[in-house]
Formats: C-alpha cells, sequence, structure tokens
C-alpha cells in the first residue's frame, strides 16, 4: 500500500503568535452566524421605530476637523482590538474588519441611512434628472426672505415662495458663474440616484424685483445683531450670476420635511436616538460613500455637512447635504490641486517632504490650477490627476478610513451603474449655459467613473446580480460582470472558473471554465434532493490582464416550498 | 495535544467573554460542516443590527478611551469657543479687545499679562496697544505703543513708545576667545520712550528716523554666585540715561507670498548716543545688514537658499567710553542660535548665515541653517579661523500672508537650543 509522505516545516514563534493573535481577534470580536440562509435575506434594517424627538444638536465647523486629523489618529494606536488586527492580517490570521450593517449578500439593507435606488432598480434618465425633487420655488410671485447671512464665503438667505414653500438660496462666487450653483445640483442628483437621502436642489431664476425682507429679520454683521434691510439683500445678490432677462441665478434647497435635529457624525451613534445601533464608522453605506465622493471630488465631506431630520413617522433620517465643494467647486471659488489628493494635514506626505529634502515635488505642486479651468463654470475638475486608491476628503473621515475593499466594490458598483446617458442627463440640470462646459464635464465624469471602475474592478472579483434557476435536474446559475458590462475588460480574454460543491463539502464539479456568466449543472446528488444548498466558487480570469484573481462564492438554497434562490455570497478579498 | 489544550482554553474563554452576536456579519465566517434546512418563518427584517464590542474588546480599546477622555476638554473648549466667541477662532480680530498673553521659556519659565488693543481710538489712522506680562519681580515688562498711520504725509507713519522692563540673568561676557567659565550674570531695569517716524520711499521700502530715551540701572545677579560664576564687575553696576537718535535705510526687493523665493532686503543703520546725567558715554553704532533669496535650480521656487550677512559695529567718540550692553553681541535666536545669550561681545560684530528652506506642507517648512560668527575690537582682527560655527533645523509655519512662527533646534561645540518664536529670523 503505498505510502504518502508529506513534510510539514512549523515555525514554532509564528505558531504560537499565530494562536495568540486568533485567539484575541476571537475574543474581541463578536461571533459569527453561517454564510448563508435557508430563510429569507435581510433586506431591511428597522431603525424606523418612532421614537422621542430628540434635542437639536448644534453643528460644530472645527472639533471634528482637529480630533480626526490629530487625536483620532493617535487613537488608533492605542486601540489594541485595531492593533491585533492588523497584526492579524499581516499574519494572515484574519481580515479587516467588516462593516456591521450587511446582509449575507454583502449588500446594504435598506434603512434611514440608505434606500435602493440606480444599481439596483435602474432609474430612466427622466428620474435621474429629476432627482429627489417634487416641487420647484414658484418664481411667478414674490419671495419674502425670512432669515439670511451677510457675511462669510456664501452670502445667502432664506426664503419663502408665494405657495409656502421655503427654500434656502445660495449663489455662485463671482469670478466662477454658475460653477457652483451647477456642482450642488448635480452631486445631490448623483447621491440621491446612488441611494443616499438629500435635499432637493434646483437651480432657479428669479426676479430680483420680486423679493422682499420679512418682518423682524436680523443679519449679523460685525459681531452685531440688526434688522436686514432692502439694501442687505440687494448687496448679497450684487455679484450673483444673471440671465438675459435680468433675473438672477440661484441654488435653491428646499427645507426637509420634519424637524432638523443636527448633523450626523461619521463615527459613533447618537445617544438620544434609540435606533442608532451601528457605529457609523462601521456602515457599509458611509464607508462606501468614500467612492461616490472620489468620483465628485467631494471634499468637504465632514459632519457639518450632513443632516438628521426628525420625521413626521417618528424617527430620524439622515441626510447628506452641502455639496458646494464637488466637481470643480470650492464653495464660491475652484478646488485647490491637491484636494482629493491629499489630506490638509498629511503626515504620509510630510514625512516623504521633510527626509527628502524637498527633492520630492508631488504632483500637485507643479500645478496651477489657472491652467487647468477650460471654463469658469466647471472649474478646476480633472481626470488626468485623479487617482481612485488614492483619493481622500480634506481632513480624515473614520468611515472613509474604515473601508475595505468589499465596501470600494460596493461603491464603485454604485459609480458603474450610471451610464453615460445618465451622466449627461443629470448634468443637464446643472444648466451650465455653456455647452462645451457642459460636454467638459460630462466626459470628466465619464472619464473618472471608468478610472474607477478600471481600478477597484481588478481588485476583486466584479462579478454580482446573481440569478439561480432550476429547470428539473438542471440548475442554471447567472450574474453579471460588472467589469465586461461597463467596457472595462473584454469579454473575449474573460474566463470564469468555478467548482460547485454541496454545503457538506462533496464536490460536484470542479475545476470548470465558461466563457460566459453563466453556468448550467446537472445535480442529482446530496442526501436531501427536495431541499439543499449548493455552493459555487467561481474566479473570474482575464488574459493579459492584471486583476485579482478573488474568489466569490455562492450559496445557492433550493427547496420544495419556496424553489431556488441566492442565499449567500461571499466575497474574497 | 498542546493545541487541544489552546482550543479547549479558547472555547472556555469565548464562552465567558462573549456574551451576545450581531446578526448578519459575514466577515469572518467559514462555511460549517453540517446543515439544518430550516424552513424559516422568521422575519430577518424585524431585527436590527447592532454594534457591539465584547467584555474584552473594550479592554482592549481601554489606552483609546482614555486617550479619548483626556481630549474632552479641548473639545468642550473649543466647542464653547465657537459658539460663544466665534471670532476668535475666525481669525477675526474688532477694532479693539482684550487678549490673554502667555510666555512660556523665555527669561523665567512662565508669565502671563493682557493685551489691549484699539484699532482706531480717537481717528481712524490710530492705533494703540498696551502689553502687559507678570513674571515675577525680576521680570515684568510694560509696554504702551501708539501709531499714527499717514502722519504728515501719504507716504509718512508715527510711532511713539514707552516702555518699563525689569529682566534676570543677563549675561556679562566679552570677546571672541573668552570661555563661558569667564560669564558673570547681571539684572537690569529699563525704562525707555521712544519716538519714530518712517517713510514710505517707494514699494516696500523706508526711511525712518528715530529718538530714544533709555535709563537702564545695572543690577549684580544672584545667579553668579548659585553658578560659582565670576563676580559681576564693581565699575558696571551703575544706572544710566542715555539718549541717541539715528536714521535707518530699508530695501526691501525681496519676492514671493507667502514664502520668499527671490530678491534681496538691504537694511543699514546709523545711531548718535550719549549719556545725559554724566559724561561718560558718547558713542556711534552702524549695522548693515544684507538677504539675498535664491530659488534652488530645478526644484520649485519655494525650495530656495536664503542668505544674511550682517555687520554691526560701535565706535566711541573723542575720548568717552561705550556702555558694555551696547557693543554688540552675538548668542541669540537671530544669530549664532547654537550659543548660549549674548556668548560673544565686543565693539564689532560679523556674522554670515546660510539657510536652506523648503515646504515640509503647504503651511510649514523646514529650515537647514548654519551661522558663522565672530566679534571683534578691530577689523584687522577678523580672521578666516575666528568664526564661530552654530547649525541646526528648524520648522517655519506660513501663513498666508507670510511667516508666522518658528521652532528651531540649534547645536553648537558648546551647548544646543530651542527655539520658539512668532518673529523671523530674516
Amino acid at each position: 500500500m503505498p505510502v504518502l509522505k508529506t513534510t510539514i516545516t512549523i515555525n514554532p514563534l509564528k505558531t504560537h503568535l499565530t494562536l495568540i493573535i486568533g485567539a484575541i481577534l476571537l475574543l474581541s470580536s463578536c461571533a459569527s452566524s453561517k454564510p448563508y440562509t435557508t430563510g429569507l435575506v435581510k433586506t431591511f434594517d428597522p431603525d424606523t421605530s418612532a421614537v422621542e424627538q430628540p434635542e437639536e444638536e448644534p453643528s460644530y465647523q472645527y472639533w471634528d476637523r482637529i480630533d480626526n486629523t490629530i487625536f483620532h489618529q493617535v487613537k488608533k494606536p492605542l486601540d489594541l482590538n485595531r492593533v491585533f488586527r492588523f497584526a492579524g492580517e499581516t499574519l494572515g490570521v484574519s481580515g479587516p474588519k467588516q462593516a456591521d450593517n450587511i446582509n449575507l449578500l454583502d449588500e446594504v439593507p435598506e434603512s434611514s441611512w440608505y434606500t435602493y435606488r440606480n444599481y439596483y432598480n435602474p432609474m430612466t434618465t427622466r428620474e435621474l434628472a429629476r432627482g429627489p425633487n417634487t416641487v420647484q420655488p414658484d418664481t411667478s410671485g414674490h419671495w419674502t426672505i425670512f432669515s439670511a447671512k451677510l457675511e462669510g464665503m456664501n452670502p445667502g438667505f432664506f426664503a419663502e415662495d408665494s405657495r409656502g414653500n421655503r427654500f434656502l438660496i445660495k449663489f455662485d462666487g463671482p469670478n466662477y458663474p454658475e460653477l457652483t450653483t451647477s456642482a450642488e445640483v448635480i452631486s445631490t442628483k448623483i447621491f440621491y440616484a446612488a441611494g443616499y437621502y438629500v435635499p432637493e436642489s434646483t437651480i432657479t431664476y428669479f426676479d430680483p424685483e420680486k423679493v422682499q425682507v420679512g418682518d423682524g429679520v436680523v443679519v449679523e454683521e460685525n459681531g452685531e445683531e440688526r434688522q436686514m434691510t432692502l439694501q442687505d439683500y440687494r448687496e448679497i445678490i450684487s455679484n450673483a450670476t444673471r440671465n438675459e432677462q435680468g433675473h438672477v441665478r440661484a441654488l435653491a434647497s428646499k427645507f426637509v420635511d420634519g424637524v432638523p435635529v443636527g448633523p450626523w457624525n461619521f463615527q459613533g451613534t447618537r445617544s438620544d436616538d434609540p435606533n442608532d445601533r451601528v457605529d457609523h464608522e462601521h456602515r457599509r453605506e458611509i464607508r462606501g460613500m468614500r467612492i461616490i465622493s472620489s468620483w465628485l471630488n467631494d471634499t468637504d465631506r465632514r459632519d457639518a455637512n450632513t443632516m438628521s431630520v426628525y420625521t413626521d413617522q417618528g424617527y430620524i433620517r439622515h441626510l447628506v447635504q452641502d455639496f458646494g465643494n464637488t466637481l470643480g467647486a470650492n464653495g464660491a471659488s475652484i478646488h485647490y490641486p491637491i484636494y482629493g489628493q491629499a489630506y490638509l494635514v498629511d503626515p504620509r506626505y510630510m514625512m516623504i517632504s521633510g527626509l527628502s529634502l524637498g527633492l520630492k515635488v508631488h504632483p500637485w505642486e507643479e500645478i496651477d490650477a489657472d491652467d487647468f479651468i477650460p471654463h469658469p463654470s466647471v472649474g478646476y475638475f480633472r481626470s488626468e490627476t485623479f487617482r481612485p486608491g488614492r483619493w481622500v476628503s480634506v481632513h480624515p473621515i473614520p468611515a472613509f478610513e474604515n473601508m475595505t475593499l468589499r465596501d470600494a466594490f460596493w461603491g464603485a458598483k454604485q459609480v458603474m451603474s450610471f451610464s453615460d446617458d445618465d451622466i449627461r442627463a443629470i448634468v443637464e440640470t446643472g444648466e451650465l449655459s455653456n455647452q462645451d462646459a457642459e460636454e467638459y464635464l460630462v466626459q470628466t465624469l465619464i472619464e473618472r467613473r471608468d478610472m474607477i471602475g478600471n481600478y477597484w474592478f481588478r481588485k476583486i472579483n466584479p462579478i454580482d446580480k446573481f440569478n439561480a434557476e432550476k429547470r428539473g435536474d438542471r440548475i442554471t446559475l447567472s450574474f453579471t460582470d460588472l467589469g465586461t458590462e461597463k467596457g472595462i475588460f473584454e469579454n473575449s480574454v474573460t474566463q470564469y472558473y468555478y467548482t460547485l460543491k454541496s454545503v457538506d463539502g462533496h464536490v460536484i464539479a470542479e475545476d470548470k471554465v465558461s466563457d460566459h456568466a453563466e453556468f448550467t449543472d446537472i445535480f442529482t446528488g446530496g442526501s436531501k434532493p427536495e431541499s439543499q444548498v449548493l455552493v459555487y466558487e467561481i474566479t473570474t480570469r482575464r488574459e493579459s490582464t492584471e486583476t485579482a484573481e478573488t474568489k466569490v462564492t455562492v450559496y445557492v438554497v433550493t427547496d420544495a416550498e419556496n424553489g431556488i434562490r441566492i442565499g449567500g455570497i461571499q466575497r474574497q478579498e | 495535544m498542546k493545541i487541544t489544550c489552546y482550543y479547549l482554553g479558547l472555547f472556555g474563554l469565548i464562552l465567558l467573554f462573549d456574551t451576545h452576536t450581531t446578526y448578519g456579519q459575514t466577515a469572518e465566517t467559514t462555511p460549517t460542516d453540517s446543515v439544518t434546512i430550516s424552513n424559516s418563518d422568521s422575519n430577518p427584517n424585524i431585527t436590527p443590527y447592532t454594534s457591539n464590542r465584547t467584555a474584552f474588546g473594550h479592554i482592549l480599546a481601554f489606552p483609546s478611551y482614555l486617550f479619548e477622555w483626556s481630549t474632552k476638554p479641548l473639545e468642550w473648549g473649543l466647542k464653547i469657543t465657537e459658539k460663544k466667541l466665534p471670532q476668535l477662532l475666525q481669525g477675526e480680530r474688532g477694532d479693539y479687545g482684550v487678549f490673554p498673553l502667555f510666555e512660556l521659556g523665555g527669561d523665567i519659565g512662565f508669565s502671563y499679562g493682557l493685551l489691549l488693543f484699539h484699532n482706531r481710538p480717537f481717528y481712524q489712522n490710530h492705533s494703540a496697544r498696551i502689553e502687559a506680562l507678570f513674571g515675577s519681580s525680576d521680570y515684568n515688562d510694560f509696554d504702551f505703543e501708539y501709531e499714527i498711520d499717514r502722519f504728515l504725509t501719504d507716504r509718512g507713519q508715527l510711532d511713539i513708545d514707552a516702555t518699563y522692563s525689569n529682566r534676570p540673568d543677563r549675561v556679562f561676557i566679552l570677546g571672541n576667545d573668552a570661555s563661558l567659565d569667564e560669564r558673570s550674570f547681571f539684572d537690569r531695569e529699563d525704562i525707555e520712550i521712544a519716538a519714530s517716524y518712517r517713510y514710505n520711499l517707494f514699494d516696500k521700502s523706508y526711511l525712518s528716523f528715530n529718538s530714544d530715551y533709555l535709563r537702564r540701572k545695572i543690577i549684580r545677579s544672584d545667579r553668579s554666585l548659585e553658578e560659582s560664576a565670576p563676580v559681576f564687575p564693581e565699575q558696571f553696576l551703575t544706572t544710566d540715561a542715555l539718549i541717541s537718535t539715528g536714521v535707518m535705510l530699508e530695501l526691501d526687493q525681496a519676492i514671493g507670498v507667502p514664502r520668499i523665493n527671490r530678491g534681496y532686503r538691504l537694511i543699514t543703520d546709523l545711531q548718535w548716543s550719549r549719556s545725559v546725567t554724566n559724561d561718560q558715554y558718547h558713542y556711534l553704532n552702524y549695522h548693515a545688514e544684507w538677504n539675498q533669496f535664491i530659488p534652488v535650480p530645478f526644484l520649485p521656487d519655494d525650495r530656495r537658499l536664503a542668505f544674511k550677512g550682517e555687520l554691526h559695529k560701535a565706535k566711541t567718540l573723542g575720548d568717552k567710553d561705550i556702555p558694555f550692553y551696547e557693543k554688540p553681541s552675538l548668542g541669540s535666536s537671530r544669530d549664532l542660535r547654537g550659543f548660549s545669550f549674548d556668548r560673544f561681545r565686543d565693539t564689532g560684530s560679523l556674522l554670515f548665515t546660510l539657510e536652506y528652506r523648503y515646504p515640509l506642507w503647504d503651511f510649514s517648512d523646514v529650515v537647514l541653517f548654519v551661522d558663522e560668527g565672530q566679534v571683534f575690537n578691530q577689523y584687522s582682527e577678523i580672521g578666516i579661523n575666528d568664526f564661530n560655527t552654530s547649525y541646526g533645523f528648524g520648522f517655519h509655519l506660513i501663513s498666508s500672508k507670510g511667516f508666522a512662527f518658528r521652532s528651531e533646534f540649534a547645536f553648537s561645540r558648546e551647548t544646543s537650543r530651542f527655539i520658539l518664536l512668532i518673529s523671523p529670523n530674516f
């Protein structure tokens, strides 16, 4: 009888270290359940129960930026969970900390934070162009200003139209007509289509003579409060863009339904909201937002640019707002070349600069933004300098820092769900008067979108939208290869390798190859033919293309009562 | 066997610590060996997700919790400031106000006080400020400054300054070759009133006329005794009253905001001084300084060299004398930085400084520097081998308007020094 002799070399130190770190990780993390369900897959996180209305939290401009830039960075190595997890990753004992609100299909269930839109239920170009908007400001009647801000970078006011709808009215900077208002509207609609809750935003042109200042409106000037005058209003609109009829161009952002109760934070939970149970830095839709923000160069994403609203139904809904620092806009001005490339205080690059004695010249140092502004109305927004894997906001955001490859894939597929026509339809709602500027913006968004797909879809196996069918003893698993669907990779060089097993490990089909995103197998095995769990382990290989050949494991559940369905998906990073 | 024990131990610990589960976490899951098909009627959509950490996880995170709690006072302070005094954080200052002053380091380690300012006390073009800094009975500083812009002409500016200060532990040492063992210490008490008229010739270039009254009392310091240093010479324990007047020319052709990267700056001044209470002192002081800024070839302009050459000379008139403290010295935050304060003193000083400045980041520069300097009595005494060397590195904070703050580490053959200042070297 032949004897198979195997020599195994064991490094005792590494073994002990691995065991210790493994033990610590097991103790510090919560228990896991099986990777599939034979029942229903969770599609909704019930965080919409009626709760008591909380006090409004003030919005602060400075603390989160300082905290995330300095103290949060010091705190990270002091959290030994993080340290051991890092050690575990290095030794191959464990993976990164995944999001806390992902279901067995590696998706985000709907909640007060997120709802399924364009990727899951493709929207028409008309729906995309409409975005969250339900009403337009009525410009036929008079507007009444009921609050205003005279000072600061972006003076503006709040007005009520003749129908009683209330809007925040903002304007473009004097040197960049149409830039900020268009960026706000376009990015708001993209975020909306990606599934986030956002305020209604629209471009409006109003007759400056049909605006009046309401009674008792108080403004602050040089630290002193006084009654607002019509002259103040004229000052605010003095530099605003106007059309041929002399009407003033503005962004009208409708007051959201419900009661604003302050911003939400990018880490932790809100203590006075019992529904808020998942740490925000571990929410998939916030971690994955980094990819959507990178697409739009949404550099000023931070606590103050979010909003929580106590709804009429008695729960808190979470909105993302203030998109005036997206695309080529940086408030009333244009983005700096460094924005999106490095943090405002970035020890990584500072160390390189310091140690290289200034010989290292960072790419953004050599760029004069003014040389790369094709049109004032699109500002500084480029694809040539965009590095999808290295994009950062101006200040660190804990949720973005925690983004794993799986979160990034989730974000990238949201971005890739926008077709060229979708992008064009949304950009048109920015109402840029210069057609060349509009086309530049469309093309830059398309290029940046494709760069995101090209980068992230190489890092992980980008197959998704699985569907299983059963006909007799034949089972067909089909899926969408997002890489080829969007033209990132060619079909002709792509092959799908898979192994089919029963859940108890019995191999039904091994190392099979398919040129198409569809596998059909005859299945006769298993101990309980009427109720089975089949396991597909799929790897995608692309000839002459550098991609990570990571595995996607799909659990197909079939039983007599409920038929066949996808019970679980696991993505290898 | 040993491994089995590990796993048994682990299992026990997990049971002990891990008291809850989180729905739907798939991060580290592995397929189970056996499966029970449950035709579950349970609706997963009624169970909310929750982020939880085990007791052991909290123990591991405890150092980070401690650190976070320690930052809470800062968080509360900043948030209260933002709500109550927003202009402080926005860099806006009203026309008048009061600010607290704190001085760390310096002569006595810590001092505190107030700054009062008014930017148009009587007229739009007037401004006034009062600074009061209290340290100890040996260290106080009161300063009143009044400035009238557009005085006489649109290009003129009049400054009036009155100061009372006392400071401990000044160093007395003479000569380029004097050793540290020869130094002795003194305290001083000053009353000074100065007026200057500055006329803008063109661009950033000025011609200034000034006159000054100084009453200075020199007191023996206890530090000489404490450090067994030589006793401060008796003949210098005087109270002098001096008047001086002079003229200064500044030609500033330096270019670059916020980082100066090319051009030059030339400063020359001449001061005539004499004592008013007796006939002991009568002398001239003249000074010339040249700054040159050169970008490093093949690199962006913000990598630049900065050079300073500075000559300072005091000359007696007739057979009179010069107070020792009016003789030029080297050893300060703007010349031989690696040496102790006023380390070298004589009737003349010569200094060369070369700095390589390059950006660490948008708001900060790294500076590498070397200072070479010597003091002398006669020009003929200047020798190439008599230069004293100090060197070091530093970090400069740059605001949108230019230099804001510097911290430098300087070294020499004798000592090293850490410099933290809001004034630039050059």
